[in-house]
């Protein structure tokens, strides 16, 4: 993006900086640090647990009733389910599923949320009218309630779910978008912009887009948390991922009926979908943190 | 014939209700002004909030539709232009804003916001360009090597605002509004942004509309003075006439209540004169002369005659009915009777 | 002046704040005294330390913030050495701050009357006020001070949301704030710059009057040297965390001692048609400070001694300190104690 004869190294520089400061900002608080860390062991788990689990076959349909409902061991760090199989190691494989499902929904959420909150923040009129009371719609009802109609209208499997969850999440980004649009158009550096002859779309992409976007991230870091308590739900209920699927929500339906004699088979799972959204929860406000430009505090002088 | 010239503009905005946006009312932002800016020449446009000061600013440049009246750049109306048009005459009208913590995206680098307009009007390759933004950055006393790649934020008050004007220099603009440019930086890196401002109007021949409520300011960079209250041009002069001599009531009110530093400048403000209530909504501008229910010089007439601007000296214009000579222009004495201090 | 000693007094006021460039000596051996019915002006430009000092008064520093040296003594207690319930009745009762933007300054979902009274009755509690009643004492009480501060119908303004009234009204509204816990001590930060010119002077006279006839001490935190002028009997002049110079307000605006005050006055525009060209440089960096003083590589008639050693505040002339090499001390012996 920089042309080859300016000095080497400056932009590099100057952006290297810029993270240094944004990271500055953001190990003021030990508990977005800490979020930031369950954050990481959570994506860490996910990609490496054909590596990491114990027993990688225990993650589908693979029964040992020899060995079900055994309590916390050295060979099972964390016990065994009802068919006997390793119930770290299927925690660990329901992470894969619980964060890429995650990643994929609000992908969609995204990719529809902000050309239509752009549109409809930005060129307004009949067709913004039109876009923001469809989503005023979809705001009014419960995005679990929206995504168990959804599903009970499909076939339940975690496609379906996940289909469901996109549904329900998407016109959240549209709201967002369109009130930073709303008051970003409102903005000098906007008015000026035009003053110089610039047109709508320039406008749109160039000015306004680029400064929503750390509000955006934001979003999506604290939503990464919801949607898996969502998706984890459905699941629970029987409406999203199936058995013998290693899926957090799953495991806690089957395991729940051995409460509370065989406590492991259940709670485990369920501090996993705990940790994951306190972890993505601390994340988004430490994140906040960072870009929220209006907290001058850690500035000198004035 | 000045190189900008307003006839009669108008700007109203509607006050619209409910859900089916019912009009009920509308704010007489701007309401009938005629200005000429010399080219080369320092106009100010002086007034408190509401006065409108900034709305018809924007009008002249056309980033806001006027209601009704005529705009016209170097002989050419612009109040209809079409977009393709408006272009080219965009290039040569600028503006900088107030604030330069606002007016540049934080989100850009120096260089990109420098080159913006060149991008806009594709203007050169992208060599002539870069080599554009580093003259521009130099023309405005700031090192290019030092600051190109840096962002808003890192930058002091002063120098987002020496940014800010060699970005509105890119096109080689004859005119630029200045839009309270100073007002948010401390007196000292106001004095060098003057100073700078000054030789750019010099070396380039440039026009300058400057918007102030700051009248020790204006006293220093206008040549000729626009005083308006709610919409209206109350008082024109040129920069000595309407200081040494100000005729409307609320000028010397305005005057009066500049704070100063030094015992000359007390010496040279009328006595001080405290206007009671404050500047109206212009959504219900008051009957008559829109200052009357301030006025400490008020008569009889005062709400009901609307004043037209009169002569009152040699290129000084007032509108106040003490002038007026269908009201028999009784003058003013010494700055009035009641309300003193 | 006065036997008892003043009402405020900071002493080698030191500060440093952790920022991610690393330690910024923001205030550096910061001295300044009230006196009791004092109207003093701290003047200074952005990111002087003025805002921060105000602020170390209060208790309100931020958390990255630490107070490294000196006192600040309230009527002899130093209120550094307070804890926060102490500091607690102290503020808001014997010091009270107006703030500076009247249309953000307000909450703008309760009423004037429910704004004012809620303070009235906070008066002496310890816990919320949620619930308690308000006595037809503490409206009138009230009402006064709304009376006091020149607001037309203060019965109707009593029963009004602050977004009805106009920005010169709630600023009224906020100094009426300030005084109804009658403070002995009002900070003023950048009262009324955000007004217009005709408005702003009708308060700060007003005020002026207000101080006058309550015996009030009142500490301007400002800018702009015309309001400081018309307002304060005494000037403060702070420069990159220090204070320059302090003179009689009648006295610096006719000759200034330290050559930034100089450089400060000279750029103010002139109602007579001249304006200086400005202070050459920046201000200091907070983290690498320059070693002795800190105007030294903006200063035109700096030194060889400006570089090596730290000018003290020192009374060169009859009430007039000054914290330059170019004044030595007036009786030559050192530094004595400061008479306002």
């Amino acid at each position: 993006m920089i042309a080859e004869s300016h000095p080497a190294g400056e932009p590099t520089v100057a952006r290297a900086q810029e993270w240094g400061k944004m990271w500055f900002r953001f190990r003021q608080s030990s508990l977005s640090v800490a979020g930031l860390g369950i954050v990481v062991a959570i994506v860490f788990c996910a990609v490496f647990a054909p590596v990491l689990a114990p027993h990688p076959r225990h993650a589908g349909s693979f029964v040992d009733f020899e060995n079900s409902l055994r309590p916390p061991s050295l060979k099972n760090p964390l016990g065994t389910d009802d068919a006997g199989r390793d119930i770290l190691s299927r925690m660990l494989f329901g992470a894969r599923i619980s964060v890429s499902l995650s990643v994929i929904v609000l992908g969609i959420a995204v990719a529809v949320g902000i050309p239509l909150g752009l549109i409809a923040g930005y060129w307004g009129g009949r067709l913004g009218d039109a876009i923001m009371r469809v989503t005023d719609v979809f705001l009014a009802v419960p995005p679990i309630a929206l995504a168990l109609a959804v599903t009970a209208a499909l076939r339940p499997n975690l496609t379906n779910a996940m289909i469901a969850i996109a549904f329900a999440w998407w016109p959240w980004y549209t709201r967002l978008v369109y009130g930073q649009v709303l008051s970003l158009k409102e903005e000098q550096f906007v008015e000026a912009s035009r003053g110089l002859g610039a047109g709508p779309l320039r406008i749109a992409f160039r000015e306004i887009l680029p400064n929503a976007w750390s509000t955006i991230l934001i979003k999506v870091t604290l939503d990464m948390g919801f949607v898996i308590l969502t998706a984890s739900g459905l699941s629970f209920l029987g409406l999203g991922a199936q058995p013998p699927t290693a899926e957090w929500g799953t495991m806690i339906a089957e395991g729940r009926i051995y409460l509370p004699g065989y406590w492991w088979a259940a709670t485990f799972p369920g501090l996993a979908i705990f940790m994951t959204v306190l972890g993505f929860n601390l994340l988004g406000d430490g994140l906040r943190d960072v870009f929220d430009v209006h907290i001058e505090q850690w500035q000198a002088g004035s | 014939m000045g190189l900008v010239e307003a006839e009669a503009v108008v700007k109203h905005f509607p006050i619209t209700k409910g859900f089916l946006r019912r009009r009920v009312g509308e704010v007489k932002a701007v309401d009938g002004v005629n200005l000429s800016i010399k080219e080369g020449a320092t106009l100010a446009l002086v007034g408190e909030s509401g006065s409108g000061k900034t709305t018809l600013a924007r009008v002249i440049l056309r980033l806001l539709p006027a209601t009704s009246g005529r705009v016209s750049f170097d002989g050419r109306e612009i109040t209809t232009l079409d977009d393709g048009a408006l272009r080219a005459v965009r290039q040569k009208m600028q503006i900088v804003f107030q604030n330069p913590a606002s007016s540049l995206n934080p989100r850009r680098r120096i260089n990109e916001i420098i080159e913006e307009p060149l991008l806009i009007h594709r203007v050169g390759t992208p060599g002539e360009r870069r080599r554009r933004v580093g003259e521009l950055l130099e023309r405005v006393e700031l090192p290019s090597q030092d600051f190109m790649f840096r962002y808003p934020h890192s930058l002091s008050g002063g120098q987002r605002q020496r940014v800010a004007i060699a970005r509105a220099l890119a096109l080689d603009p004859r005119f630029i509004v200045l839009d309270e440019p100073t007002s948010a930086l401390d007196v000292s890196v106001q004095a060098k942004i003057i100073t700078l401002l000054r030789r750019l109007q010099r070396d380039m021949g440039l026009t300058y509309l400057v918007i102030s409520h700051d009248l020790s300011l204006v006293r220093n960079v206008a040549d000729v003075i626009a005083v308006m209250y709610l919409g209206r041009v109350v008082e024109t002069a040129a920069v000595a006439a309407l200081f040494g001599d100000p005729k409307h009531p609320y000028t010397r009110a305005l005057l009066s209540a500049i704070p100063t530093v030094s015992d000359e400048e007390s010496a040279l403000i009328p006595e001080k004169i405290t206007l009671g209530g404050e500047i109206p909504s212009p959504a219900s501008v008051p009957s008559g002369c829109a200052f009357h229910p301030r006025c400490y010089a008020r008569i009889e007439g005062c709400d009901r005659v609307t004043p037209e601007l009169v002569r009152v000296g040699p290129d000084h214009h007032a509108s106040c009915i003490l002038y007026d000579p269908a009201h028999g222009a009784p003058g003013l004495h010494g700055g009035g009777s009641s309300g003193m201090d | 002046m006065n036997p008892t000693g003043p009402l405020l007094a900071i002493q080698d006021l030191g500060i440093h704040m952790r920022t991610y460039e690393g330690r910024a000596r923001v205030l550096n051996g910061v001295r300044l005294a009230i006196h009791e019915g004092e109207t003093v002006a701290l003047v200074g430009e952005t990111g002087c330390g003025k805002s921060i000092t105000a602020k170390a008064i209060l208790g309100l520093l931020p958390p990255n913030a630490e107070i490294v040296s000196g006192s600040i003594a309230f009527k002899g207690r130093d209120l550094l050495r307070l804890s926060e319930e102490e500091l607690h009745g102290i503020r808001g009762r014997q010091i009270a701050m107006i703030f500076q933007d009247p249309s953000t300054a307000l909450n703008p979902v309760f009423t004037v009357g429910e704004q004012l009274t809620d303070v009235v009755l906070w008066q002496g509690a310890r816990s919320a006020t949620i619930g308690r009643r308000v006595t037809p004492e503490v409206r009138q009480r009230c009402l006064e001070i709304l009376r006091l501060v020149r607001i037309p119908d203060p019965e109707g303004a009593f029963g009004r949301y602050p977004v009805e009234l106009s920005g010169g009204m709630r600023q009224r509204v906020l100094i009426a704030l300030a005084l109804v816990g009658r403070p002995e001590l009002l900070i003023a930060d950048e009262l009324g710059t955000a007004l217009d010119v005709s408005v702003q002077d009708q308060i700060l006279l007003e005020l002026r009057e207000l101080v006058r006839t309550g015996g009030l001490s009142v500490l301007y935190i400002t800018h702009n040297l015309g309001v400081a002028r018309l307002v304060s009997d005494r000037i403060y002049v702070m420069y990159g965390g220090e204070i320059a110079e302090m003179a009689p307000a009648a006295e610096i605006f006719r000759r200034q001692l330290h050559p930034y005050s100089q450089g400060l006055l000279a750029a103010v525009p002139r109602l007579t048609g001249t304006m200086g060209e400005g202070i050459e440089g920046r201000i200091p960096d907070y983290v690498n400070p320059p070693p002795a003083c800190r105007f030294e590589p903006r200063c035109p008639f700096r030194m060889e001694v400006c570089r090596l050693q730290r000018p003290l505040l020192v009374e060169a002339e009859r009430d007039r300190w000054v914290a330059c090499h170019l004044h030595g001390s007036r009786e030559d012996s050192g530094s004595g104690e400061e008479s306002g």
